[in-house]
């Protein structure tokens, strides 16, 4: 029962494949190290979230753009202001995500790449990336929860915290299974 | 109750036109139940075969790609990826099981594929359900061959016969590596899923069917016979994918991000619960389009009635007058004619469902064979009974438009009809 699954992907990969083998043949691409590059679409975030036993980890990965409106260093006190501003909302799950209270879930690590905040004063201008350079914010969260089993909902208050963010697609964990969603601002609740 | 039977009587009289609309209410009613069924039941059927499994492997694709043929065997890989590769992430520190996948050469229009005992040992389907053997045992030597279900069944296999494995995918290849035949070593009970249409042979044995072939050719001149060739170092240089099982679940997507970053070789790990609900989305517009043409069926089912009921109304203006004349009301007459609908469309669907459960009967060996899709005989869904009463709601409905013609007529026309 051959599907071709998406035509225009397949004839693509086809020829990426065809390309490959008469340039390199299929072994020597292994091993050489190559660039690459994610995807980076503006207004859409990611989401991942897995639950097990009583570990809930929470990963937002979203361009820079959604948070703070801009994706260069900032240029100005006022742009350094947002980025601060930004970073500080991003450092508090408790506003971001809504748990279930009856969950009793507690934040136990909270790590944030931003690399527009992490930048150095005026000076070095080394780690600068070129302006027209995707930037892309990664925050990490990891919640231990005394009743996992109440855990049924996450309410995502990103869409009104920055509101730049159209839809943020979600992979979920649970043991209910492997999922993926789209939340948007009025489908902001991910059901575990 | 004298009313009912007398509109029993009425429907007897009309058998001929009534059994037709029956007919057709009963044929459309099964097609919108019949898409419904196969809907749902392949899509379970595709959620059963894998489950376990925390990511899939492969060369880098679209996720749809790599999960369909490296779990479903359907189309094939654009890419293999390094033995190295799968080391590296077999040896990882969060890793728990792989389960190596080779794909490539064929049995009689089965799949062969090479892989490892783990796969025996950790393949899961339907929740947790464990491969389990029907007969025999695992593949432990090089020229073993453990069989699927299907496979031992159609082509008449058992224990310790010898097969040969045919280079490619073709129901008949030219090319047959005939110097090497396999040994039935295994012949697994039926799961279901593709693993019953699949020939499994150890990666080793696929290597050494290979080692006198050059770029998908023999080499001529140069044959390298069975016992020669176990001498050789039959470790593989390329699999097609692997699967991943961890020890948490919560390291999924760090380990799923550590693959695709992985700078010696481009990578692709997917998540195949995520990957088959891509799939589904894909797939939805077109069963949205099937399930919308056979509720359209249903409808134009619907309409036919409605024309019947009005035409012969016409003709059963002397019955509702002499209705009348025996003391029944106006909304008697109305109760008659939109009764007669409900009853038409209530036994509708009866035959409706009695057709599907018989068709579902008849395919059902068929649609496994050339499809590989076990459809279940269950009582109908919740969603089917929706349907239903959704089909019997409107033949009420539709019955309320004669039902209320036959009302103004009673009242108009009492015992003097000119037709």
């Amino acid at each position: 029962m051959p599907i071709p699954p998406i035509p225009i992907q397949g004839i693509a990969l086809t020829i990426a494949a065809l390309a490959m083998l008469q340039t390199t043949g299929n072994l020597a691409a292994a091993e050489q190290e190559h660039e690459q590059y994610a995807a980076h679409m503006h207004g859409e975030a990611h989401l991942l979230v897995a639950l097990e036993g009583d570990l809930l980890e929470i990963e937002l990965d979203s361009p820079a753009m959604n948070i703070v409106g801009f994706e260069h260093n900032p240029r100005d006190p006022g742009q350094e202001k947002i980025i601060q501003q930004a970073a500080a909302q991003l450092r508090q799950p408790d506003r971001l995500f809504t748990l279930p209270a009856s969950a009793g879930c507690v934040v136990e690590v909270v790590e944030l790449h931003f690399p527009q905040s992490e930048t150095p004063a005026a000076g070095d201008a080394g780690e600068d990336p070129p302006d027209e350079a995707h930037q892309d914010i990664e925050a990490h969260y990891r919640y231990r929860c005394a009743t996992a089993a109440q855990l049924k909902q996450i309410t995502l208050n990103l869409f009104n915290l920055f509101p730049a963010t159209e839809a943020v697609e979600a992979q979920v964990i649970s043991p209910g299974g492997q999922r993926q969603l789209e939340l948007t601002k009025q489908r902001n609740t991910l059901e575990l | 109750m004298p009313i009912l039977s007398l509109a029993l009587k009425s429907l007897l009289n009309r058998r001929f036109t009534v059994g037709l609309m029956l007919i057709s209410i009963a044929l459309s009613v099964a097609l919108l139940l019949g898409v419904e069924r196969l809907r749902t039941e392949s899509r379970s059927s595709f959620a059963n075969t894998i489950s376990g499994t925390d990511l899939v492997v492969g060369a880098r694709s679209g996720a749809i790609n790599l999960l369909l043929y490296s779990v479903f065997r359907i189309g094939d890989a654009t890419n293999n990826i390094s033995w190295k590769s799968y080391q590296a992430f077999a040896a990882h520190r969060l890793v728990e099981w792989t389960i190596p996948i080779s794909l490539g050469d064929s049995h009689r229009g089965y799949r062969v594929m090479g892989t490892s005992g783990d796969y025996f040992r950790h393949y899961r389907y339907a929740g947790t359900r464990p491969l389990a053997f029907r007969q025999g045992q695992a593949f432990e030597q090089v020229y073993e061959a453990v069989l699927g279900a299907e496979v031992a069944d159609k082509l008449g296999y058992r224990l310790g016969q010898e097969i040969v494995v045919a280079h490619g995918a073709g129901k008949t290849s030219f090319n047959r590596h005939d110097d090497k035949p396999f040994t039935v070593s295994g012949i697994l009970k039926p799961t279901g899923t593709p693993v019953d249409r699949t020939v499994h042979i150890p990666l080793a044995g696929i290597e050494a069917i290979h080692v006198d072939w050059v770029q998908g050719r023999q080499v001529p001149g140069v044959r390298i016979d069975a016992e020669a060739a176990l001498e050789k170092d039959l470790t593989p240089k390329a699999i097609t994918a692997f699967l991943v099982g961890l020890k948490s679940k919560i390291a999924t997507f760090r380990v799923q991000r550590e693959i695709n970053d992985y700078r010696r070789e481009p990578l692709q790990a997917i998540l195949p619960g995520v990957a088959l609900q891509q799939l589904w989305d894909l797939m939805s517009v077109a069963e949205n389009a099937l399930l919308i043409i056979s509720g359209l069926v249903v409808a134009v089912g619907l309409a036919g009635m409605l024309t019947v009921m009005l035409a012969g109304l016409n003709e059963r203006r002397r019955e509702m007058a002499i209705l009348r004349s025996v003391g029944a009301r106006p909304l008697h007459i109305l109760t008659l004619i939109t009764g007669e609908s409900l009853a038409l469309s209530l036994l509708g669907s009866g035959l409706g469902l009695f057709l599907l459960y018989a068709t579902l009967l008849l395919v059902r060996p068929v649609i496994e064979a050339r499809f590989g899709l076990h459809l279940s005989i269950d009582l109908p869904s919740l969603r089917e009974y929706i349907m239903l009463g959704l089909v019997n709601a409107s033949g009420v409905l539709i019955g309320l438009i004669p039902g209320y013609r036959a009302y103004r007529y009673s009242l108009a026309d009492g015992m003097n009809i000119r037709i």
